[in-house]
């Protein structure tokens, strides 16, 4: 009889990463990247944050959040898998969050602040899958981390209405089929003790 | 240099499934038992369910959802755990749900129907820790879950300010230390690839 299996290492973050990246070309580099991030657990509580720097801001980093703390601590994080993302001279707006739809179809995060709306959509979902990293990897260091990841087919960046330029392109993850645009939702953070 | 590694089973349901059993007495009774569902993916879609049975409910199941194909789907769950919730006849309370996050250590549920409102809270928050089933353990048998519970050392149900008698108790999983009544979030439930067609749609 299998068992229960308890992960040794002490959990940081548990929440959700979606990420949303569009280039012109399949091997060009990313006209829009997004990380967006929703914490239910996190050593400075819960919250939102949201990481974007596309066409539509000018090539700008933007960094909203209603949780300052929360997103100063995920820079840590930022500053390994997407490092322009992790400057922490970055200025943190303050910004309200709410999401829409479902996610075996359209999933939709909504921004606003003071700057104006930005909507992120992710749509004709597929293929879900479970990948975990222990501690001690290429990609993220001593961090490990589980996600369920939703890839999209296609997605789509706007802010106050004006649409990101790029479409999404096929892009393996760990031998699974996956895209430049998925859902990260279960997502668990931890560390050793 | 430790890689990645991708699940072979089939992803059914993300989402929480918070549980909240208060007792008179360590290993005693159950005299409140909620199985509270948040769920982001399943087959039957998004929502929230609430299972329920405590003496401030008459003693009997009560189940409330925002998504009634949900919680048909989801008593093929419940029925492995807490087969009381899994009885189909029992009627679906139209509801909702709201998460309320007053402070780091303290947690709250609240379910508002048209004739009652509930509350479930969590409090004292332990230290989170992440536990994987593997598929064929004596929980849920062939199912496969992940998830990052977090226990609590005290937790308080109460339906329309009546409040449930009992408290959270320590417990243990696999060892490790727990609470009756833990918060599990980020939780994932796999079904083995090789029975798609047969599997739990």
């Amino acid at each position: 009889m299998a068992k229960s299996v308890i992960n040794p290492n002490k959990v940081h973050f548990t929440g959700q990463n979606p990420f949303l990246r569009l280039k012109q070309v399949s091997e060009g580099p990313d006209t829009t990247t997004c990380a967006f991030w929703r914490a239910h657990l996190s050593p400075v509580g819960p919250g939102h944050a949201l990481f974007v720097r596309s066409d539509v801001t000018d090539g700008e980093v933007v960094l909203l959040s209603d949780n300052d703390d929360l997103a100063r601590w995920l820079q840590q994080i930022e500053a390994i898998l997407r490092p322009p993302f992790g400057d922490k001279n970055l200025l943190v707006r303050k910004a309200s969050f709410s999401n829409s739809g479902d996610a075996r179809n359209i999933y939709g995060e909504h921004i606003e602040s003071a700057g104006g709306t930005l909507e992120l959509t992710w749509g004709d979902l597929y293929g879900s899958f479970l990948i975990s990293l222990e501690p001690g990897n290429e990609l993220v260091g001593d961090w490990g981390v589980s996600s369920c990841m939703i890839p999209a087919r296609w997605a789509t960046l706007s802010v106050n209405g004006r649409k990101a330029n790029g479409k999404v392109f096929s892009e393996p993850m760990a031998g699974q089929n996956c895209t430049t645009s998925a859902l990260a939702f279960a997502e668990n953070w931890y560390r050793a003790k | 240099m430790s890689l990645s590694l991708v699940d072979p089973n089939r992803v059914y349901l993300v989402g929480e499934n918070c549980i909240l059993r208060l007792q008179h007495e360590q290993d005693g009774v159950d005299e409140a038992t909620c199985s509270f569902w948040r769920v982001l993916v399943s087959p039957q879609g998004p929502g929230h369910a609430l299972f329920a049975r405590a003496e401030i409910l008459s003693g009997e199941v009560r189940i409330y959802s925002d998504n009634g194909a949900l919680v048909r789907w989801l008593q093929t769950l419940e029925l492995l755990m807490r087969p009381y919730f899994a009885d189909k006849a029992t009627p679906i309370t139209q509801a909702q749900f709201h998460r309320k996050r007053e402070t780091a250590q303290s947690y709250c549920e609240v379910v508002i129907s048209e004739h009652s409102t509930l509350h479930l809270e969590w409090d004292d928050l332990g230290a989170p820790f992440m536990t994987r089933l593997e598929p064929n353990n004596e929980f849920v048998g062939i199912w496969s879950v992940y998830s990052c519970l977090v226990p609590a050392r005290s937790a308080r149900f109460e339906a329309d300010g009546l409040r449930a008698t009992g408290w959270a108790f320590p417990d243990s999983v696999a060892g490790h230390l727990t609470s009756t009544s833990f918060l599990a979030l980020g939780e994932t439930w796999l079904y083995p690839d090789r029975q798609q067609q047969s599997g739990p749609n």
